[in-house]
């Protein structure tokens, strides 16, 4: 077991993290904001490489399709580059070809459990699993879509009244961060609400017994969590932030499809970690120290709860 | 004339039907075990609990036997509900994806030893299906309390799991697996 857990924490965590944290710092300059999404998604699939091997081309396993995942994210992140502008409304309108992805993939990779020769599933059962990925992926790209657009204007209002700023890539490349560091470190408290809320389904999937599905998404806490320290210390608007597609559909599909439907993941666990999300938004508006103590300690509570009750239940 | 001709196809069909003699797996005597190295150390041992299938059986020919075999990967037993756990999940099984192991026969060859023969077949699992070849022992013919015939057949074999596209855990769980396959069929009507 020393090789697995030398492996696990040499490629699945330190690799995603100092390459995405490299990417994210010194891909700024080039990249603007969409530096993070990148530095994410690839330190994410070199940890993902790391631990599980090159995953084949045409997804077949669930794990498999987390890093496919991610990319899929990372293009959208590219394709809303300019999504600092968006309102909740155009966020959420975007759950449609979102719902239309997930069902494509639940039906792609279940349908034989509606024709399985034993078991097979009932009508009650195919609306349950669908049912309880489909709110969980929800729940996270809606709590995502109340919470990022106005804490990113608030903190782009905040940073300087200089026009060109409404220009995310503009903004990173001609401000000087170290004058604005108080309203950037207010974003950075999302990015960390983030890291708790993958470090909490990480350790209810392992709880739950799927030590490979917790793996990669450890690989996904690791690159964000180098993004988080890059937010706190070295801060720069949006550049953590553009991840967030990337972030919805990994962490989302790892906890619904991974967790619930693989891993014996109880599916009200699924819920209350998607639930848990909810704390991006709670606060958002309260002084900074306040918004740190109610969204850290929600989640981190949330959390625990959940992966108490997925060591209990398991 | 073509009446004469359809007509002795007729008998001649008939006549190799009747010499095909269908039986279905009986549960409770019947048996999918396996075994597998842990941590290089001892051998851990496990069983599914739940299968069905069928054997068409030819004793005069056996080539036109044939043989399935499904196995409910739920089922899975290996003593401790935990690790029952794991090997459903994603790590090993996968069985919310893959719920079924299945075995079809391919062709049945007898050998040079009485009661043995070369079964050849595709055996799915995890999605992915390879062939499999083994040498399967008729271990006994009788008659069952209820006055049907049964029939028993026993094989053992040895599958590599990456071959299945089972690679995680191989430290924890060797990559050989060896299968231990018993049953007893009960010859149908």
């Amino acid at each position: 077991m020393d090789g697995f857990i030398i492996r696990s924490i040499g490629l699945g965590v330190l690799l995603p993290a100092v390459l995405a944290g490299v990417i994210a710092l010194f891909g700024r300059a080039k990249l603007g904001a969409w530096a993070g999404a990148i530095g994410v998604t690839v330190g994410f699939v070199a940890g993902y490489i790391g631990v599980q091997g090159m995953p084949p081309f045409v997804p077949r396993t669930v794990p498999e399709l987390l890093p496919a995942l991610a990319v899929v994210g990372l293009l959208w992140a590219y394709v809303e580059r300019f999504w600092l502008h968006s309102s909740t409304l155009t966020w959420l309108l975007r759950l449609v070809p979102l719902a239309l992805l997930e069902l494509f993939l639940y039906f792609r990779i279940f349908s034989g459990r509606i024709t399985a020769r034993f078991n097979p599933w009932t009508t009650g059962d195919i609306i349950l699993n669908l049912a309880v990925p489909a709110v969980t992926v929800a729940l996270l790209w809606v709590f995502l879509a109340l919470a990022l657009p106005p804490a990113a204007k608030a903190a782009a209002t905040d940073a300087s009244n200089d026009a060109e700023n409404d220009n995310p890539e503009n903004y990173t490349e001609n401000n000087n961060a170290e004058n604005n560091n108080a309203p950037k470190r207010s974003l950075a408290v999302l990015v960390t609400v983030l890291i708790v809320l993958c470090s909490g389904v990480a350790v209810s999937l392992v709880l739950a017994g799927s030590a490979i599905v917790a793996q990669i998404v450890g690989a996904l806490t690791a690159a964000l969590g180098a993004v988080m320290v890059l937010a706190w210390f070295a801060p720069a608007p949006y550049v953590s932030l553009t991840a967030a597609p990337v972030i919805a559909l990994v962490l989302g599909n790892a906890l619904s499809l991974g967790g619930f439907f693989a891993a014996t993941l109880p599916w009200y666990v699924a819920i209350l970690l998607a639930v848990t999300a909810l704390f991006l938004y709670v606060g958002h508006n309260r002084p900074f120290v306040m918004r740190l103590a109610v969204q850290l300690g929600g989640t981190a509570v949330l959390a625990a709860i959940s992966a108490f009750i997925a060591f209990r239940t398991h | 004339m073509k009446k004469i001709v359809a007509t002795l196809f007729a008998f001649a069909f008939v006549g190799l039907a009747a010499a095909q003699t269908t039986y279905v797996f009986d549960q409770p005597h019947t048996s999918a075990n396996f075994r597998a190295f842990h941590l290089g150390t001892g051998y851990t041992y496990g069983r599914f609990d739940e299968y069905e299938g069928t054997l068409v059986y030819d004793e005069e020919n056996i080539a036109n036997s044939s043989f399935e075999f499904y196995i409910n990967v739920e089922s899975v037993n290996t003593n401790n509900e935990q690790r029952d756990g794991h090997l459903r999940s994603p790590d090993f099984f996968n069985a919310a994806q893959f719920p079924t192991i299945e075995f079809i026969s391919t062709s049945i060859n007898e050998t040079d030893e009485e009661n043995i023969f070369e079964v050849t077949g595709d055996l799915t699992i995890h999605g992915v299906t390879n062939e499999v070849t083994t040498m399967v022992e008729k271990t006994g013919e009788n008659t069952n309390p209820q006055g049907s015939p049964i029939i028993g057949f026993l094989t053992e074999f040895t599958i590599d799991r990456t071959d299945y596209d089972m690679t995680n855990l191989l430290q924890a769980a060797g990559p050989m697996i060896d299968i231990t396959f018993s049953f007893e069929g009960i010859a149908q009507d």
